[in-house]
């Protein structure tokens, strides 16, 4: 559904383009943004609604989380993933949907569902106006090799077999598809330094998804398998952890059609903080957990400065890394990679816009793209963490319409203001 | 129009976890109490911090103590980071007692 006609005046207005904050008037209309203007001269009689900023809330797009699992439930376990029955499945994707919303999140990229048409759902039903929550890119179950699987996965041998489960997944009306290429420690025999899909398989993959228009993602670790991913042309590289000359080389050639998403919470969070469910800081160290965080930091560091397209996403929705907590993400980037706070946020703006393959219309404060808005009370470029707290996001617009809605003594009807 | 406003960075932030239990986890059922005794603690230390500039209360998602609910962080503006759990709903004041060791402490250098 699409938004009345609002006018945010004298806002800070981050644009998401990493630029310094501006001051002045924002108008959307039908679902857009109609006009930036830092003179503040926007006459506000044709607009059903004005909402004060006060010369001090920011205004900025809303966020994107580059690599959702909207159907994980908080489990303790990779395969507790699937675990719960379709029906109590279905209403907590519902919830978390919501709760993206909430986090200030308008836009998900899918990074696999734990059932074949979940995030399928989800998406049909929010873009239908059924349910609330962000612009979502549907994925749907992993495909894995047999043997192989780090989730409970579909499972392809074989160019032939690919092809073929390839054809049923997209037909199944996924945005995007994830090929499971390297493993993780945690399962215990699928290793993250091993890759288990043949260059033949990944290639006809990426052939048979491209030709329907569906994307294709990858759980990729170790250098081998990133590798791979980028040579045959996969579009999404998840983790990225262990680099070499020659993937960093491969990836910079490819920054513009190549875009990562390194899921450091997981790494973090299984690392420090989840003891509660059996994995202690040790017990994470001997996995190897601490190990590969450390070469994610370096690996991500060299891809920034190497231009390459890096993105917050955090693989949340486990026991130790639940729903909720994306915004997390932002502090990692600044206080780990280096980032700086106005740099990460074009990594969950801008570069949000261009990674749900939108980048004219998503991910941006400018004319012309598409109404996603929070508005802040606080400065996220002088302490990113001010946006873990939805407390502090006052106003949250997604397609020009508010779905939380400013205080009413912000938002005064015109007739109000115009009498002042 | 005039500069755009600088926020003043607080000497401590105090961290209240919001969800404690998780509504998805398998542990809410059982603990459900637990959300609410966050809200009243979060309350209670809204009211006692009042318009202390020094102090910043913040709600998050999740604190990593899931399975001891209330989960509180404290941290100064020097880095130093405490965590507390297992607080009662009436813990407000013994945590804002810490804080402001804390905070004495970092004073003091």
């Amino acid at each position: 559904m699409q938004g009345s006609r609002t006018l945010f005046t004298d806002a800070v207005v981050i644009d998401g383009s990493g630029a310094e904050p501006t001051r002045g008037d924002v108008a959307v209309e039908d679902g857009k943004i109609l006009a930036v203007d830092p003179a503040g001269s926007i006459a506000p009689d044709r607009f059903e609604q004005v909402v004060d900023c006060e010369g001090r809330l920011r205004l900025m797009p809303g966020m994107c989380d580059a690599h959702t699992h909207m159907s994980w439930t908080n489990g303790t376990s990779l395969h507790a993933t699937t675990d719960m029955p379709a029906e109590e499945h279905l209403f907590l994707c519902v919830d978390n949907a919501k709760l993206y919303l909430d986090c200030g999140y308008t836009m998900t990229v899918g990074a696999a569902a734990a059932k074949p048409r979940l995030d399928v759902a989800i998406r049909n039903a929010i873009n239908s106006g059924r349910i609330p929550g962000p612009r979502m890119l549907a994925s749907g179950m992993e495909v894995a090799t047999t043997g192989a699987d780090v989730n409970p996965s579909l499972t392809a041998d074989g160019p032939d077999e690919m092809r073929k489960l390839v054809r049923s997944v997209c037909k199944l009306g996924v945005d995007t598809l994830k090929l499971s290429m390297s493993g993780e420690q945690i399962t215990g025999s699928a290793m993250n330094h091993e890759t288990f899909f043949s260059r033949e398989e990944v290639r006809v993959a990426v052939e048979e998804a491209t030709r329907r228009g569906v994307r294709v993602c990858a759980h990729a670790r170790n250098q081998t398998s990133i590798k791979l991913c980028v040579e045959e042309g996969v579009n999404i590289i998840y983790h990225a952890s262990y680099t070499d000359e020659e993937a960093l080389d491969l990836l910079e050639a490819a920054k513009d059609r190549v875009f990562v998403a390194p899921g450091l919470a997981w790494l973090i969070m299984t690392c420090y903080h989840a003891s509660d469910w059996g994995v202690t800081p040790e017990a994470a160290a001997a996995m190897g957990y601490l190990d590969e965080l450390e070469a994610a930091i370096e690996s991500m560091k060299a891809m920034h400065k190497r231009g390459i397209r890096v993105l917050p996403g955090g693989d949340y929705g486990f026991a130790w890394t639940p729903h909720g907590t994306y915004a997390k993400d932002l502090e990692y980037f600044v206080d780990l990679l280096g980032l700086s706070p106005a740099e990460t946020l074009r990594a969950a703006t801008k570069l949000g816009g261009e990674i749900m393959g939108q980048p004219d219309r998503l991910g941006m404060v400018r004319p012309g793209y598409l109404a996603d808005l929070l508005l802040v009370d606080g400065d996220p470029l002088a302490d990113i963490t001010v946006l873990q707290d939805r407390d502090n996001l006052l106003a949250i617009m997604k397609n020009g319409a508010f779905y939380k809605a400013p205080e009413p003594r912000r938002a005064a009807p015109v007739k109000l203001r115009a009498t002042n | 129009m005039s500069a755009i406003v600088d926020y003043a960075q607080p000497s401590l932030s105090i961290t209240v976890c919001r969800t404690c239990p998780r509504p998805s986890s398998p542990i809410a059922t059982q603990r459900r109490e637990g959300a609410s005794l966050s809200d009243r603690l979060a309350r209670e230390l809204g009211d006692l911090v009042g318009d202390q500039s020094d102090i910043l209360i913040r709600r998050v998602e999740c604190l990593s103590s899931c399975l001891h609910p209330v989960a509180v962080s404290l941290r100064t503006r020097g880095g130093r980071c405490v965590r507390m759990q297992g607080l009662p709903q009436d813990g407000g004041r013994h945590v804002l007692e810490a804080a402001r060791a804390m905070l004495a402490e970092s004073a003091d250098g």
